[in-house]
């Protein structure tokens, strides 16, 4: 090609010479490169790229940082006048073109780019822009952003032999255009091993290669693709590289980076992948399963997708600041995982690169920002929203009580109803009614030192550390509260459930109106890391009066707010009352005696709300606190300013009437009334009591049911939604406009007929117009199968992105899987088919100086496999890998005290303990991942720690990854079971033995020469061992399985030596 | 000019076809380019001439530093309980911080919610101290002889007031996980001197409690994998897997190798990878660490009168004056960057004790660091580097009494300090206000600290770049600048 064209280029070089020549004379340097340059120069593959690379920082997309006027990312901007008069480029004049003055101009006011910036073009990069532009300029639009179109297969224009499918007619045409051929098929032994790893990233078995060496029929290779998709195997395989995208974990990943619990979501994964959930489907179930119609639990725990997100609990966190980051984190994972944009640069400032603005960025930020969450969690454990996951029995079970409760509640309104219409019922009240049900009364009259603390009313039960101050009160004297030590503990309270029923009531002079500051009155409500359970009874920062029954928080209480608010500096009477039924509608407020009107602020209770030990979350009496709350770490403490008189804690519910007696200042008040005397009388009819106490009990076994149930972090779109904003910068701190959910400019219009939400996203994602999803998914499958993708940056489909090696098969193979149905393990199946595929990974030294990146695809790619997959293939050889399909994580062995060193927050993470039996054994999918120290031999092998979604691991080759294999138990002890299969399985002979290893262990036979190497391997190291015992029962100790009795010889240790040394064998670990 | 890497682009031919090794009949052990330890291919590859076989091939400039120890004091160690000497919190020890001091400076949700911010005073003495007068309490009785040979910078600040984001944003630039941090840069662009160790090298100290230490800290972001730290540590495995399982003996291992030599030859003669053949020098790599590591961390050899500079916690493995000891025999040996870590500063309340510990732990040995590597001439080509992630406030979180207090993490000023290549000594750079709440003087940002490293490094911190997801990310984002004042 290039001799063909040498006399063009030469007249070439005159004419653009010539056309310089008038202002500059042209550099020898790019009189050379102009030699080099294909025929027509394109301007996405060959001059865009360096525009973007090198021109867009001052003169792309970004308004802020854009110079000169200058806009080099659209057509008409790039051409337009300039303000000096002149054009950058002019078609087919290089030498009028201000572009090609000042990339070569050697004045540095001049140059471009400018000296400062560090970037310089090299001369075949000018040469590019300079022969462009004297081709005529012609501008396109970048290929990833106009829709894909189904191009034409000719298969009679490549006529060979090697062609299954469209993509061999794709691949082998551009091999023949590049001289290049295909290579021939590879053999039957390591096609088999190749498609087993891709598809299931497991070794077949030796039947399965027996089998299929055997088989001669036409279609042999086809029978073991089906079953290969079949198997669960491939689900679990399909689920790896998605878990790297949904950044999935078992930790939190921030600060203590404690215990989470999402695995049921990995399950799904799982299981979608088995049941080949169309790839349309899977992904809109993740994002917006929650808002489909008719959504299941199934579509609910799909969401989980947008929780994988790492969170922090670092006291002293500011929760919006991180609240913000868990937003922006989900809008840049879907750019990254389904749109294949570098979305996240435009946070700070518009894109450098790519047409997407920061307004696009938080507009896209808009559809993940209306979710009730916490930006400061606790260390350990879930955080709402959540979704429930009882399993079948428990969910029939808990249905069953509902039922029961609803029927036995209605009966004791009845029973109440009919009592009361009796009227048979003395008038009056018993002379010490306000002590019925009563806890405890304290009337905060005076204070008594006792060693360090102070006893309040002689009270050993109410205590304070500093001293409130004593006052004249509404009974008796009061205690004023003026700072945040003189907060009193009551310790004699019982730790009360939600189906308990319990009141409170006292007196209060506030003097505090604060924005965002709140007033504890009574309660046990903790901290982060008890998950606040608990209840509270408090003024907002408006005063009004408020209620909570927590269980944990933002999910899982009930809160009712009053309506009317506590003027300051006024005595006040102000009362809650709880009926058990872990209702909010259950919660009454009394301000003075007189109902407040109490509107219902949260109403989702369903676990337990019995306080715990912080960390440990062990059952834990916590006294009761008043004037401040328990909060800790969030720069909200309750603090109440002001007096306090006469508190009283019931373990009943007041009703309106006794609360009204309370609320009587003096004895002189008309006495109280009939409908009082009445309703007291009712309540404590033998009837009503009875029917009560059978309430509770089912109440209780309901909820008994309900606590052990576990939870998964769900997405939840809030009832009204939460006004979204650009931040300079991306800082929380500066919010500069109002944005509305919305999609990039540059990409397809956000059709009004989508809603504005999650679902809404998905409808556009899939939507018949966009041109990213499809391309960016089948990109990733073909990365998964050949090494690398088409576009060898999956992660950028965007202007920076590399460009498709292969542009019309991408498109080819996108439009064919919207076709399909979005149907992945056709998509799979397809490329396996190919010959591309199937040819050989061998390569000539020729082949390889030509194109040593495997560009063309002139064989087939070699990788080495992911991590998890050389640990599943060490079990597998061995026999000793547990199938078990979903579930928890596991932790297998690991060496050090690798958690303690680098962090003690986490209780439930702080020490790293095995897990017990051969769950060890599972796939390398189910090993625990920890964030901040995941497992160093996955690490070793380049898996990710999870933080941030990825499309495309990094594939090293280091010398700790020999010494994973050599001594990490794990594959020691592998070594040493693949020793005992290979004597047990293997045959009789030492030969058959060695080769059946090899089979097991790399699925092929081995040569003479290899059994021969291996063989003098066995007898040096044999040799050793019979004379030295001690060795052979140290080495067969390494790992909890234990060998037959009989096989703990020196032959099982020499030949253990044998098969670790084929397990650290290139093709046990490299895809060939 | 500027070297952009592609890392994607490197390729194993190149590396053969520059080493003059063909396929046949060389021994692996022959093969192995010292440069690639650590290398997803070896750097030589890059630049062949390159003298640490970093991306850079050679720095910007002539190096003033060869090599960094960074003694990174986790938690936050207080700048005004140890050098940033303020008598007027003394004074108005108990006082409300007037609001005009703290301005509008966020404070931490520990004590944001305090009625009151009691300015706290000191319960340490200050003095002044050698012939620079550096002021330093008597906390550290060790340090304070040789502040001659220090340079404090008492008007370091930050932007995080949290230890997780406050720790990422100083190792690796960027509050947010993902970033490489500054060892994995410095491996990155200038490689290894040193045949058979890798380039960046953590020690942490042992069965310290604290604020949480985070891999990411040395983690490698999105560089290649083979520019993280590795962590050595105190103990039969002083790399994770480093040790040979019970019953293999080095012989055993080596006879292993011979043979799976034999096996790859096999392999390479059919399938032609020149893979197959970096991976045989990974593992003869590997095979010769398992004596390399080993031998750096058996301090046997060490003199008496080295324990006894360090002082007495320098013969127990682990705590950090053994760790100060590592460190100047990996420094000895050339390892690039040597990140100590030690934890437990991080007062929020009962800091008059606790403080103590703390100093007592660390004062002796980072002063016999720096004596030791003056000593034997390697103070010229070596940055020692001390500090935390920010600073603490000048009030008390929590109740103040008499005797106790505690202090909230304050980003706006803190002290670090500095020892020698490169470094003035003896000078002091920046001051706060009478508060030392906010900075008076020369104010230095996180960035410009690790724009200032790199330079010592030889490396422009613009020009040391790495192009992910379509754009060029550097250590400083866009920012740093070279601190001048402090460089001789």
């Amino acid at each position: 090609m290039k001799n063909k064209n040498r006399g063009y280029k030469t007249i070439l070089i005159i004419l653009v010479f010539c056309a310089l020549s008038c202002n500059s004379k042209m550099p020898a340097e790019i009189e050379v490169a102009l030699i080099d340059l294909p025929e027509k120069i394109d301007f996405n593959f060959h001059v865009k790229p360096i525009l973007s690379d090198r021109c867009y920082a001052c003169h792309g997309p970004d308004q802020n940082t854009r110079q000169a006027g200058l806009r080099l990312d659209i057509e008409e901007e790039a051409f337009k006048k300039l303000m000096s008069g002149e054009r950058a480029f002019v078609e087919g004049k290089p030498s009028r073109s201000e572009s090609v003055r000042r990339i070569l101009s050697d004045d540095p006011e001049l140059l471009m780019p400018p000296p400062e910036s560090n970037l310089t073009l090299t001369a075949h990069e000018k040469a590019l822009i300079i022969k462009w532009i004297d081709q005529g300029a012609e501008w396109k639009e970048h290929w990833a952003f106009t829709k894909p179109e189904k191009p034409e297969v000719l298969f009679t224009e490549v006529e060979s032999e090697k062609i299954n499918n469209e993509i061999d007619y794709f691949v082998q045409r551009q091999l023949k255009q590049n001289g290049f051929e295909p290579s021939p098929k590879v053999n039957k032994e390591r096609l088999l091993r190749r498609v087993s790893m891709d598809l299931t990233g497991l070794p077949p078995s030796i039947d399965e290669i027996d089998s299929f060496l055997a088989d001669d029929s036409s279609d042999a290779y086809e029978k073991v693709v089906d079953h290969l998709l079949q198997t669960e195997a491939n689900a679990e395989r399909l689920a790896l590289d998605w878990l790297d995208i949904a950044r999935y974990a078992d930790s939190h990943g921030l600060h203590a980076d404690g215990w989470r619990l999402m695995w049921p979501w990995r399950d799904w994964v799982i299981n979608s992948f088995k049941e080949n959930l169309p790839y349309n489907e899977f992904v809109t179930w993740q994002l917006a399963g929650d808002l489909m119609p008719n959504a299941t639990k199934e579509h609910k725990l799909a969401t989980a997708f947008n929780r994988n997100h790492p969170m922090t609990a670092e006291g002293g966190a500011i929760e919006e600041e991180f609240r913000l980051n868990y937003v922006w984190d989900r809008a840049e994972t879907v750019g990254t995982a389904l749109m294949g944009l570098t979305v996240a640069c435009a946070r700070c400032h518009d894109h450098k690169f790519d047409p997407i603005s920061q307004k696009d960025y938080f507009q896209l930020t808009a559809f993940f920002n209306n979710v009730k969450e916490l930006g400061m969690t606790g260390d350990d454990g879930n955080y709402g929203p959540m979704l429930s996951l009882p399993d079948t029995r428990t969910e029939k079970k808990l249905q069953t009580l509902k039922t029961s409760i609803q029927e036995k509640e209605r009966q004791l309104q009845l029973t109440k109803k009919e009592l009361a219409d009796l009227d048979t019922y003395i008038k009056r009240l018993p002379q010490n009614s306000e002590e019925d049900g009563l806890i405890d009364h304290y009337p905060l009259d005076r204070l008594t030192k006792k060693g360090d603390t102070y006893w309040v009313d002689d009270n050993k039960n109410a205590t304070a550390s500093k001293a409130p101050e004593i006052i004249e009160g509404v009974k008796r004297n009061a205690m004023t509260f003026t700072g945040e030590y003189d907060e009193i503990y009551l310790r004699n309270v019982p730790n009360f459930e939600w189906t308990d029923t319990f009141s409170g009531a006292l007196w209060l002079k506030t003097t505090k109106r604060e924005k965002l500051k709140t007033q504890q009155l009574l309660g046990t409500s903790g901290e982060k890391n008890n998950f606040w359970r608990g209840w509270d009874f408090y003024l907002d920062s408006l005063n009004h009066l408020n209620a909570r029954l927590i269980h944990s928080l933002p999910h899982n209480y009930i809160h009712v707010r009053s309506k009317d608010s506590i003027k300051t500096n006024e005595w006040k009477h102000v009362a809650f009352s709880y009926d058990g039924s872990g209702k909010a509608k259950g919660i009454s407020l009394f301000i003075d005696g007189n109902d407040a009107n109490s509107k219902i602020q949260f109403d989702h209770l369903y676990k337990s709300i019995k306080t715990v030990r912080s960390a440990v979350h062990t059952l834990y009496n916590q006294p009761v606190k008043v004037s401040k709350s328990y909060r800790g770490f969030t720069g909200e403490y309750g603090i109440f300013k002001g007096a306090l008189d006469d508190i009283r804690l019931y373990q009943k519910t007041l009703t309106a009437a006794e609360i009204k007696l309370l609320a009587h200042t003096n004895s002189d008040e008309e006495p109280p009334t009939n409908e009082v005397a009445k309703s007291y009388w009712v309540n404590r009819s033998p009837e009503v009591i009875k029917t009560e106490k059978e309430l509770k009990k089912l109440r209780d076994e309901w909820l008994n049911l309900m606590q052990p149930v576990m939870e998964v972090m769900v997405m939840e779109e809030m009832p009204k939604k939460r006004q979204a904003y650009a931040y300079s910068r991306g800082d929380y701190t500066q919010p500069i406009y109002k944005v509305m959910a919305n999609t990039p400019e540059v990409l397809p219009e956000f059709s009004d007929e989508y809603p504005k939400n999650r679902l809404g996203l998905s409808k556009w994602l899939f939507s018949k117009d966009n041109p990213l999803t499809a391309r960016v998914t089948v990109n990733r499958y073909w990365q998964m199968l050949f090494g690398t993708g088409l576009v060898s940056t999956p992660q950028d489909f965007g202007i920076q992105g590399e460009l498709p090696t292969h542009p019309e098969l991408i498109d080819w193979l996108a439009v064919s899987f919207v076709e399909s149905g979005w149907d992945v393990k056709a998509l799979l199946k397809k490329m396996v088919m190919s010959h591309t595929y199937q040819q050989s990974s061998e390569a000539s030294k020729e082949m390889r100086e030509k194109d040593p990146n495997n560009v063309f695809l002139a064989r087939s790619g070699s990788y080495r496999l992911p991590a998890e997959m050389i640990r599943d293939n060490a079990l597998a050889a061995s026999g000793l890998l547990v199938q078990k399909v979903g579930g928890a994580s596991v932790r297998p062995y690991q060496p050090g005290k690798l958690w303690q060193e680098k962090n003690t927050f986490s209780h439930k993470l702080l020490e790293y303990k095995e897990s017990a039996g051969d769950s060890i054994y599972r796939r390398g999918l189910y090993t625990f991942i920890r964030r901040n120290s995941p497992h160093p031999a996955m690490t070793a092998f380049d898996a990710p720690n999870r933080e941030v979604c990825i499309v495309q691991r990094e594939n090293t080759n280091t010398p700790l990854q020999a010494l994973v294999l050599l001594n990490d138990a794990e594959f020691v002890e592998a070594s040493k079971v693949l020793a005992q299969r290979m004597q047990k399985e293997g045959g009789s002979s030492l030969d058959e033995q060695i080769a059946y290893g090899f089979r097991l262990a790399i699925s092929r036979t081995p040569k003479a020469e290899e059994k021969e190497i291996l063989r003098k391997l066995f007898q040096q190291q044999a040799k050793r061992f019979e004379q030295k015992p001690q060795e052979v029962s140290e080495l067969l100790s390494v790992g909890k399985k234990e060998l037959e009795t009989a096989l703990n010889t020196p032959k099982t240790a020499a030949l253990t030596i044998v098969a670790n040394t084929m397990l650290n064998h290139d093709e046990a670990y490299i895809k060939r | 000019m500027c070297i952009h890497n592609e890392n994607k682009n490197y390729t194993r031919r190149d590396f053969l076809t520059k080493t003059t090794l063909g396929m046949g009949a060389l021994s692996m052990a022959s093969m192995i380019d010292p440069m690639g330890l650590f290398a997803k291919t070896s750097p030589a590859i890059v630049n062949p001439n390159a003298g640490g076989g970093g991306i850079l091939g050679q720095p910007h400039f002539p190096a003033k530093v060869k090599r960094v120890i960074y003694l990174f004091q986790s938690g936050a160690p207080s700048q005004l309980d140890l050098f940033d000497y303020k008598p007027l919190l003394n004074k108005m020890n108990g006082e409300d911080l007037p609001k005009s001091v703290q301005g509008e400076q966020r404070l931490t949700g520990m004590s944001s919610g305090q009625a009151t911010l009691p300015i706290a005073g000191t319960v340490f003495d200050f003095k002044q101290h050698g012939d620079s007068g550096a002021w330093m309490s008597d906390l550290m009785p060790h340090t304070a002889k040789i502040v001659d040979e220090l340079c404090f910078i008492k008007s370091m600040y930050t932007e995080a007031i949290n230890h997780d984001p406050a720790v990422t944003f100083f190792q690796t630039g960027s509050q947010l996980p993902g970033r490489p941090s500054i060892g994995s840069w410095v491996s990155y662009g200038l490689g290894t001197d040193n045949k058979n160790l890798p380039e960046f090298v953590v020690l942490i100290t042992k069965d310290k409690f604290g604020q949480p230490l985070y891999s990411r800290s040395w983690g490698n972001g999105f560089l290649p994998s083979q520019h993280q730290g590795v962590q050595f540590r105190s103990g039969k495995d002083p790399v994770l897997y480093l040790t040979n399982p019970p019953g293999i003996t080095a012989k055993s291992r080596r006879e292993q190798l011979d043979h799976l030599q034999k096996l790859e030859k096999i392999n390479h003669e059919d399938i032609g990878d020149p893979e197959i053949l970096a991976r045989m020098a990974q593992y003869e790599m590997a095979f010769r660490m398992q004596t390399s590591v080993p031998e750096i961390m058996d301090t046997s050899d060490e003199s008496d009168a080295t324990y006894e500079m360090y002082g007495e916690d320098s013969k127990k493995p682990g705590t950090y004056a053994a760790n100060c000891i590592l460190a100047r025999r990996l420094a000895e040996r050339d390892v690039k960057f040597i990140q100590l870590y030690h934890q437990g500063w991080d007062q929020h309340g009962n800091l008059p004790n606790a403080i103590k510990v703390q100093a007592k732990e660390t004062d002796q040995a980072t002063a016999a660091l720096i004596t030791d590597l003056k000593q034997r001439g390697m103070l010229e080509d070596t940055l020692v580097i001390w500090g935390g992630e920010f600073g603490r406030t000048n009030y008390s979180q929590g109740q103040l009494t008499a005797t106790n207090f505690g202090r909230d993490h304050h980003p706006k000023c803190f002290t670090i300090f500095m020892a020698g290549a490169g470094i003035k000594k003896g000078f002091t750079l920046g001051a706060t206000d009478d508060f030392g709440y906010n900075v008076t003087q020369s104010p230095v940002h996180v960035h410009d600290f690790q724009a200032t490293l790199m330079h010592l490094l030889g490396v422009d911190h613009e020009r040391l770049t790495f192009k992910s997801q379509g754009r060029r990310y550097r250590l400083t984002d866009v920012h740093g600048e070279v601190i001048k004042e402090i460089l001789t």
